[in-house]
């Protein structure tokens, strides 16, 4: 496991280094003039000349790289072109919105999906069970912004139940969650449609294992045998979905956040694009890879820890 | 032939995959003819009718600047199909290869191509596409590849597992005592047993791409405005809501109706066409899932 980990480990910082050069190499990567691919076609020639200068464009490539690299290991992304702020700066501002959020649409998935996953898995093939596999199949398929808007349609525009626009302040909290409300719920309907089907799936695989028979034959209660013996063994795959969920979470921000009106890192870097302001893409973008990079080891992590199949039967597969 | 019908049979034989059939072909058909069932022409101006509430002559109503809705979701839908199938087509081909080649030669190449893979799945596809068209600029082409970079080490991984786990296989090894060289295996032997699983898998990442490209519109940077896209059409009714919520009604409904029928037909078809996937799904269930917007 030791092992395994460091191997992962290794593996991730050999990504982020990559995920770093493309981000350092991108504006060179892309055919033409570097600072016009950042203005974009209607830039001034005056403009072009002062970006090129700022950006450093005027030095040699590997000379450029390595003030990148050497920035981003001091913790430093450069500054933005418009307000000469320094990018980390911004997206420690911008941060705190988009995980209070994320991390609102994971309580609110697993509080509502888990639930409807047993109450589902008690009678498989009743009303229920069929009333939410059906719906199950829209909830997700749909994305992020197509929720999001009819939530903001039905609860915001029509019925003016909850404020629809901005994050809030962190010092008002009350107003600050029910800000939160209609873009964490956009974000959870993915895993109320997901997360019961898993966990239907998996009770049955549980309860109809031998050792569920040999409780029975015991004479077990079935409530005990269900909660107690065969929840906990068809939680596990579900726990193992948690890194999924951080990534599912942070992508589909950028659409709440534009969609509520919210600030974020998903806006952030929007204003950024309208600006052309590269530095700043640059850097939410690298800070997005990074969570979805240690995201992605939580969960393949979770599943080898949870599940000792897993660890056996996918040695091969792991790769890098 | 006979195989293939009888898992079509099989497929409409079930209420999920008769429904995900029917609007599937429902979608495709629309696209196709798109000019011919649109009751006006999707860049019409008429200011004077503009946000109209839908009527007889305008079902869904009007938007901003009085074009008609319907008609700019149906030929959105058929942008929508040029765009997806494109890309998933091409990310497809390119990942079935390189995959491929991981798989059976390993070695370098191996770490070479899955440390590739691995930085590209490192980006949301959405926040790639971000960063990337606005180097690049927007157009329908750029979206098409962007997506496609954005999908095919899905499949690079995808098939560098499959090609892992059939390499072993005997009827590989006894072709490889009758002397055959690494390109006959791969291509004539491997590429065959590779390809339905795989196809499943297409088949059932042509709403993600349509996703992704409606996504990327409605931020502003996919395929640009006056273009009917399904993403255009949201960002501007999203811009108007306070004004008409009738522009949002039919892409709102387009965008779910079309990805829940792929869903619903994807489904049914890995259920019972293919055992062999019902292990891979269970494996890649991530890979897949991880794709999600």
């Amino acid at each position: 496991m030791a092992g395994y980990l460091l191997k992962r480990l290794g593996g991730a910082v050999v990504v982020l280094f990559l995920t770093a050069l493309l981000l350092a190499a991108a504006v060179h990567l892309v055919p033409g003039d570097p600072a016009r691919a950042v203005l974009g076609a209607h830039a001034t020639p005056e403009l072009i000349a002062q970006i090129r200068i700022k950006m450093g464009l005027d030095k040699p490539v590997a000379m450029q790289l390595w003030d990148f690299f050497s920035g981003l290991l001091r913790g430093d992304l450069g500054t933005d072109f418009v307000g000469g702020v320094p990018v980390t700066t911004l997206i420690g501002e911008a941060l705190a919105d988009t995980l209070a959020l994320a991390l609102a649409s994971m309580i609110l998935a697993v509080a509502g999906g888990i639930p409807l996953g047993i109450a589902v898995a008690r009678r498989p093939g009743g009303v229920l069970d069929r009333l939410t596999h059906a719906l199950s199949m829209v909830f997700v398929s749909a994305p992020v912004y197509v929720t999001s808007l009819i939530l903001l349609l039905i609860f915001a525009v029509k019925l003016r139940y909850l404020p629809a626009m901005g994050a809030g302040q962190f010092s008002d909290p009350i107003n600050y969650i029910s800000r939160l409300i209609l873009p964490a719920t956009a974000l959870a309907l993915f895993w109320w449609g997901y997360l019961p089907r898993i966990l239907r799936a998996t009770m049955l695989d549980v309860l109809g294992t031998q050792y569920i028979r040999s409780a029975r034959a015991f004479g077990f209660r079935e409530n005990v045998i269900f909660y107690r013996y065969a929840l906990r063994n068809a939680v596990l795959p579900i726990v193992a979905l948690f890194g999924l969920m951080v990534g599912y979470s942070l992508t589909g921000t950028v659409f709440a956040e534009t969609i509520f009106g919210r600030s974020g890192l998903g806006t952030l870097a929007l204003s950024a694009i309208d600006q052309r302001n590269w530095p700043v893409i640059r850097g939410v973008v690298f800070t997005y890879a990074l969570f979805f990079i240690c995201a992605n080891i939580l969960a393949d992590l979770s599943y080898r820890v949870l599940d000792p199949r897993v660890r056996l039967s996918e040695e091969f597969e792991t790769g890098v | 032939m006979s195989e293939l019908r009888q898992t079509v049979i099989r497929m409409l034989a079930r209420p999920a995959g008769s429904i995900g059939f029917a609007i599937v072909a429902l979608t495709l058909l629309v696209a196709v003819t798109a000019p011919l069932i649109a009751p006006y022409d999707p860049a019409a101006i008429a200011m004077a009718k503009r946000f109209a509430a839908p009527s007889f002559d305008h079902w869904l109503g009007t938007d901003h600047l009085g074009r008609d809705n319907l008609s700019r979701v149906i030929h959105g839908t058929r942008l929508a199909l040029t765009i997806a199938f494109p890309a998933v087509l091409s990310a497809f081909a390119a990942g079935l290869l390189l995959g491929l080649v991981a798989g059976y030669v390993g070695g370098l190449i191996d770490r070479v191509l899955t440390v590739i893979a691995d930085t590209f799945l490192s980006f949301p596809s959405v926040i790639l596409g971000l960063a990337l068209l606005t180097l690049v600029g927007q157009s329908v082409l750029n979206t098409t590849l962007v997506i496609a970079l954005s999908l095919f080490p899905y499949y690079l991984r995808l098939a560098r597992g499959l090609a892992l786990s059939t390499r072993h296989q005997p009827y590989i090894k006894a072709e490889r005592s009758l002397g055959a060289g690494r390109g006959r295996i791969m291509f004539l032997h491997l590429l065959p047993n590779m390809l339905p699983p795989l196809l499943v898998v297409v088949a059932m990442d042509i709403p993600s791409a349509i996703v992704i490209e409606a996504g990327l519109a409605f931020l502003g940077l996919g395929v640009p405005p006056p273009a009917p896209d399904w993403g255009v059409l949201l960002n501007e009714g999203f811009v108007n809501v306070a004004i008409s919520a009738w522009p949002l009604v039919g892409p709102l409904m387009a965008i779910i109706f079309v990805t829940t029928g792929f869903t619903l037909l994807g489904e049914t078809f890995r259920d019972i066409a293919d055992p062999r996937l019902a292990g891979l799904g269970r494996r890649t269930g991530r890979f897949l899932m991880r794709r999600a917007r």
